[in-house]
């Protein structure tokens, strides 16, 4: 042993569950840290993204899709289910006072494929009066809206160009959508009539009569953009008083009520991270104190030997260093699992939007992940070292015996 | 190398007490010549060991100041002195003294592994001088008392410091090995170093070149 890192190691290994101990508080620290800033801009993307993908100012759904789910959240995540309303609503509506753009969507099932790991949403949508799912498209053939063509959320695992089957009827990808974390990326549009060959081919009796609603106009929910210079408020009103057995809901106040959902649970993710970091150096603090004074006739030996108050603060700190850093590593490791397995979990139990963050911010929370623990654990060995670099070696002794 | 002592003086201020405050070691001068072995002897508690201690720049004095060879030890910043003690002084600390993580070579290399020094050779042949070269890989912890003592000694010589301090070197020594720590010390001191014991041991005497006795921190000289 010539170096005097190598004393750092032996020591190290020497006191396994002070070392394992710290390293553990450093993970914990790390894999919160990271878990939980993943989590808050996850919310934040997703809010963002729900933002704007909400392009209707008013989304109208049939009165039994509230009944069988949240209806805030089947609007945020943009399907509100297999429910259906009769088609001349559409007709009503559009007559009515301040209704700018209204197009109608109509959802066949829900269904698992082997393109997608939850079930996909089969669902026909008219490519003239669309004016929310076109202005998503992030890659198109040009064929998007045409029959047998496609658009595919981004979840689907296709690309524009391939064919999927569905129900046995072979369909293009035209278009592929933006991700958006809602029920879009799970959901195939396309336009009425390939969305009647495949429940036609499908052999279903259930689809079959399902199609044959659609035929008669009906839809599972109907957007609609509001004139400038009317109230969103009052058309709203407008809809809910003269349509019967149906209900809308205004965008901005479901982004209110999400918006609220969303703060408090980036509240308390930051209050939970606050108090973890809080502890781990109070802790850290804490050991590292009482473990030095545990020390204090090792380091008053080294002193003896010409070690300076500065190479003892260097041994101190590079031993917490060491073990922090390892915790930090692990930690970060242990968060990105948790992330990545958890991110699904978190969409079902927050029934809240959750757009993962992109490459560049990752790289910024692993990067602060890495080193908050590091740098806690060095001011925390700063001031245990700070508290024995600065006596002499005789007061040191002295102390000991 | 000759260590100077001018009218230094310890005091201190007892524990929970801003009030009560003793002297450990009252104003005297002192001189540690090279090629001598010089010992103070007291009962515990007279202030041996802080006066030691005084004299290895290892406590800064109430009052005075210490010279090796003319240099003010406590004028020097704490890296200047940290590194003359490394280079100069030899110190062999009362009780079990080792770093529990190294094995027995790597703790009497550390002198030069804290300068990022190979000691490698100097350790070895240390080791052999004083019969414990066949521990050199052992843990300290599987060490005798007397082992542990030898390997102190071991790790306090092997720069071949110029002034050496050793309090109570041989407390856990049977005879034999008294001896030979005893004969080490004054064989330094023939080559050169100046000797400083610290022991209450009067079989040790017999080794000095000078004798002082301390007394509730006031030295006088015996021999």
């Amino acid at each position: 042993m010539t170096h005097l890192r190598q004393l750092i190691f032996r020591n190290l290994v020497k006191r396994p569950v002070r070392s394992i101990a710290l390293c553990l508080l450093a993970a914990v620290l790390s894999a919160v840290l990271f878990a939980g800033t993943c989590t808050v801009q996850s919310l934040e993307n997703g809010f963002r993204a729900m933002e704007m993908r909400l392009g209707a100012d008013i989304m109208v759904v049939p009165y039994a899709a509230i009944s069988k789910k949240n209806f805030d959240n089947a609007v945020l995540l943009g399907n509100a289910g297999a429910f259906y309303m009769p088609g001349e609503y559409m007709d009503k509506i559009a007559r009515m006072e301040g209704v700018g753009k209204i197009s109608s969507q109509f959802c066949l099932t829900l269904t698992e494929t082997e393109y997608c790991d939850v079930p996909v949403c089969l669902m026909a949508y008219d490519p003239e009066t669309d004016f929310t799912v076109k202005p998503w498209i992030l890659e198109s053939d040009g064929e998007a809206g045409k029959s047998r063509g496609v658009v595919i959320g981004s979840r689907i695992d296709a690309k524009v160009g391939e064919t999927l089957s569905l129900f046995g009827t072979d369909v293009t990808v035209s278009a592929r959508l933006d991700q958006s974390d809602t029920d879009c990326d799970t959901t195939v549009y396309m336009d009425p009539e390939t969305l009647r060959s495949i429940a036609d081919a499908s052999g279903d009796e259930t689809l079959k009569e399902r199609i044959r609603g659609y035929d008669g106009n009906a839809a599972s929910s109907i957007l609609i953009d509001v004139k400038d210079g009317y109230d969103v408020e009052s058309v709203k009103n407008d809809i809910n008083i003269h349509i019967k057995k149906v209900r809308a809901v205004q965008s901005q106040h479901v982004l209110t009520h999400a918006a609220s959902g969303m703060g408090g649970v980036s509240r308390g993710v930051k209050l939970l991270m606050a108090a973890v970091w809080a502890v781990c150096v109070g802790v850290m603090a804490a050991v590292l104190v009482f473990e030095t004074r545990e020390r204090r006739r090792e380091f008053a030996l080294l002193r003896i030997m010409g070690a300076s108050g500065r190479k003892i603060s260097g041994i101190v700190r590079g031993e917490v260093l060491s073990v922090s850093g390892i915790g930090a590593l692990t930690g970060t490791l242990a968060g990105l699992i948790l992330v990545l397995a958890g991110n699904g979990w978190m969409v079902r139990w927050l029934s809240l939007p959750f757009l993962f963050p992109d490459a560049a911010q990752m790289a910024w929370n692993v990067l602060l992940s890495l080193l908050i623990p590091t740098v806690t654990g060095a001011a925390a060995a700063a001031f245990a070292a700070g508290r024995i670099s600065g006596k002499e070696p005789g007061t040191l002794l002295r102390e000991e015996t | 190398m000759e260590v100077i002592a001018q009218q230094i003086r310890k005091e201190f201020i007892r524990a929970g007490s801003q009030t009560n405050i003793f002297t450990a070691v009252a104003p005297c001068d002192f001189l540690i010549p090279a090629g001598q072995v010089t010992m103070i002897h007291g009962r515990s508690g007279s202030g041996k060991s802080t006066m030691l201690n005084l004299l290895a720049g290892i406590l800064h004095p109430t009052e005075g100041k210490v010279f090796y060879d003319g240099a003010d030890l406590y004028a020097m910043k704490d890296e200047e002195l940290s590194g003359f003690r490394n280079r100069h002084i030899g110190y062999v600390p009362q009780g079990r003294s080792a770093v529990f993580s190294l094995n027995v070579l790597e703790n009497v290399m550390l002198p030069y592994t804290l300068y990022e020094e190979d000691g490698r050779n100097a350790a070895r042949r240390m080791l052999e001088r004083f019969g414990i070269a066949d521990l050199s890989e052992v843990m300290p912890d599987r060490l005798s008392g007397g082992e542990l003592r030898r390997m102190a000694i071991a790790r306090a010589l092997v720069r071949k410091p110029e002034v050496i301090f050793a309090d109570e070197p041989t407390g856990d020594l049977d005879d034999e090995n008294t001896e030979a720590v005893l004969d080490s010390l004054c064989q330094l001191a023939r080559e050169g170093a100046a000797v400083l014991i610290v022991t209450h041991e009067e079989d040790a005497f017999a080794y000095a070149d000078r004798i002082f006795a301390m007394n509730a921190g006031t030295l006088s000289q015996e021999r």
